[in-house]
């Protein structure tokens, strides 16, 4: 104990920051010990145990930030439901009826129904981007949910796969309002509708997992107007949704191949036009890779930024 | 006063650890130190805090109290130096199930009821449902079923307070949790803390209130430029040793020739803003000073063993390390 009137340089009433003497504390400064942390990944009988990190280390609570964020949306169904589904059906209005009036056929079907696999994903992904850009960024700095979801047992992984998960849900309920109304005008047969969903869940991981990562970078949100009109608009528009990919320039096509969006635009067309093939199983295990890859990502860099 | 951390014996050849000091404290940090990139953020903090206390932390802006508080709460990485929370590695599950939080500019969904905000953050903690008694115990069991959207400010903090103890945390930290209350609700935030410290439960509170501070924190530590500059016990950080007496305006030079006729074995005393200190002056020699001053002609208004405010006590801890701060504002 620091004796009151022990006036120290750093201590001028005597109260003794340290609650060690000068010497002790200098001593403790000096001592190697006492200036590293404590080794979190140090076991205590010291072997080296590297703590879990990205995918590894998510367990089941990321259920409930993924329950905490389906509740609150439910909370506010009618405005959050409906007018993210309006622009879709605009699509459909639009390319399905009003440009399919003008084009004959298309890759051998009509322009509604080539369209209709396209504006399923697209409507997806800018659900899962739009949640997990603006929406994650407001829970995380404007609300600081995620700090006090954090300083609970749940950890920053599972606070992130919680969030794409959340993304993935609302990209799989947009597309599954497209799909009823596709199914009425007879453009989807029902029994692949599990399947097309389960696809749009995981490009809705995919595309929630990309924009954290971007979120997980932005100090911002006027940065996220980069990614959405860098990357995700451009991309809606260049693989394959709304026309076929042979319509661009030939040496284009590779680099349209090799965003994982293509794949699964055409992927879910084969689906719904009855085309799957081998070539669908690569697809599939490409989109599943390339979603795995951005999770891990975006799971590694939403924690640098989480834990400062 | 705090009792030190218990470090080892000098010449013993170990240096101190928080483990070493942790089994009665709920904090213990030795030359804990944050860099971000070219700023020091903490310069190596020493800190205990014990078990069952209201410890208030204080600091003027940009002092490293948010970093500090972050680094308890595991939301940011020390550079260097030991920490421990309630004997583990802050940032740990084991820790953080015995741990509450209210972060500084926390916003709810303002269309969640309270009840249902804390459901959801009960379901987070991993323990049941306990809306009903922590509603109770913040006051809004009336107002549980209704948006938050229609809660005051203070209503808010007090839910606030309310989803911090969610779990019932052997540890709580709370950030400016008053800040937007009026005086009834920081009263009744007092009691509860009061209340909560009587359980057994420790409060780390972080405010610029000092007068809350003061009224309710058994100990407190002042930070300043990333180090801790004083903790302690309240009483003794507000204590001045030392007799005021109260005497009004004095003609220039009195003050002077009324010190030569004081006890020469008292410090030598001053005299600011119509009230003389006498440092170290004991009870047993108050009747002395009091007749000398009478006897010199002085009128004594009052008379009374010193002790500050904590709003003095702050700003005489900053004096001189800050430009702009000075004894003015003890006045």
């Amino acid at each position: 104990m620091t004796q009151p009137g022990a006036v120290q340089p750093d201590d001028p009433r005597g109260l003794a920051g340290p609650h060690v003497s000068g010497t002790e504390a200098t001593a403790a400064a000096a001592s190697p010990a006492a200036r590293t942390c404590p080794d979190p990944s140090r076991a205590p009988d010291g072997a080296r145990a590297r703590p879990k990190r990205g995918i590894a280390a998510v367990g089941p609570r990321f259920l409930q930030v993924w329950y905490r964020d389906a509740f609150v949306f439910v909370k506010l169904w009618k405005t959050n439901l409906f007018p993210p589904l309006i622009e879709p059906y605009l699509y459909l209005l639009a390319l399905g009826l009003g440009v399919g009036f003008y084009v004959s056929e298309i890759d051998g079907v009509d322009y509604l129904t080539f369209v209709a696999p396209g504006i399923i994903v697209t409507s997806a992904i800018l659900q899962a981007t739009f949640e997990c850009t603006y929406g994650s960024y407001f829970r995380m700095s404007f609300q600081s949910t995620f700090d006090a979801i954090i300083s609970t047992p749940v950890n920053p992984e599972e606070v992130s796969m919680g969030e794409i998960c959340w993304g993935a849900s609302r990209a799989t309920l947009a597309a599954a309002a497209i799909m009823v109304s596709l199914a009425a005008f007879g453009r989807l047969e029902l029994i692949w509708a599990p399947v097309i969903l389960a696809l749009q869940f995981l490009v809705g991981m995919q595309f929630g997992a990309l924009s954290l990562l971007i979120t997980s970078k932005v100090r911002q949100t006027e940065y996220f107007n980069f990614f959405l009109s860098g990357i995700i608009f451009p991309a809606q528009m260049l693989t394959g949704a709304f026309f076929p990919l042979s319509r661009i320039p030939e040496m284009l096509q590779p680099i349209a191949w090799a965003v994982p969006l293509t794949s699964a635009i055409d992927l879910t067309r084969s689906i719904m036009l009855d085309r799957l093939g081998p070539h669908s199983l690569l697809q599939l295990a490409y989109v599943a890779v390339a979603t795995l890859v951005f999770v891990e990502l975006a799971l590694r860099h939403m924690r640098r930024r989480l834990i400062g | 006063m705090d009792g030190p951390p218990t470090p080892p014996p000098p010449g013993a050849g170990a240096a101190p650890t928080a483990a070493a000091a942790g089994s009665t404290a709920a904090i213990v940090c030795f030359d804990l130190r944050k860099n971000y990139r070219d700023t020091l953020a903490l310069a190596g903090v020493d800190l205990r805090v014990e078990r069952g206390s209201v410890f208030g932390f204080l600091g003027p802006n940009g002092a490293g109290k948010s970093t500090l508080v972050k680094i308890l709460t595991g939301l940011v990485h020390p550079s260097g130096g030991q920490v421990e929370v309630l004997g583990g590695k802050p940032g740990s599950r084991a820790v953080h199930r015995r741990l509450g939080y209210l972060p500084e500019q926390f916003r709810f969904p303002q269309w969640l009821t309270g009840r249902e905000l804390l459901r959801l953050h009960a379901r987070l903690m991993g323990v049941g449902a306990e809306d009903a008694r922590l509603l109770e115990l913040v006051g809004l069991d009336a107002a549980g079923d209704r948006r938050i959207g229609e809660y005051s400010k203070g209503m808010q903090q007090r839910l606030g307070l309310a989803q911090a103890l969610v779990g019932d945390p052997e540890l709580v930290f709370l950030d400016e949790p008053t800040s937007a209350l009026d005086p009834i609700g920081r009263r009744d935030v007092r009691d509860i803390l009061t209340h909560l410290r009587d359980r057994g439960m420790t409060v780390f509170l972080n405010s610029h209130l000092l007068t809350e501070v003061e009224r309710v924190c058994d100990r407190l530590a002042v930070i300043d430029k990333g180090s801790v500059i004083a903790q302690g016990a309240t009483t003794d950080l507000l204590q001045v040793p030392g007799l005021s007496v109260r005497v009004g305006e004095l003609p220039v030079g009195a003050f002077d020739a009324i010190a030569a006729l004081l006890p020469s074995n008292l410090a030598p005393p001053t005299y600011a803003a119509g009230v003389i200190t006498l440092p170290g002056v004991a009870a047993g020699e108050v009747p002395a000073v009091v007749r000398t001053l009478v006897d010199a002609g002085l009128p004594v208004y009052e008379v009374a063993f010193a002790r500050q405010s904590l709003e003095e006590a702050f700003v005489q801890l900053l004096q001189g390390r800050h430009p702009g701060v000075n004894g003015e504002a003890r006045a």
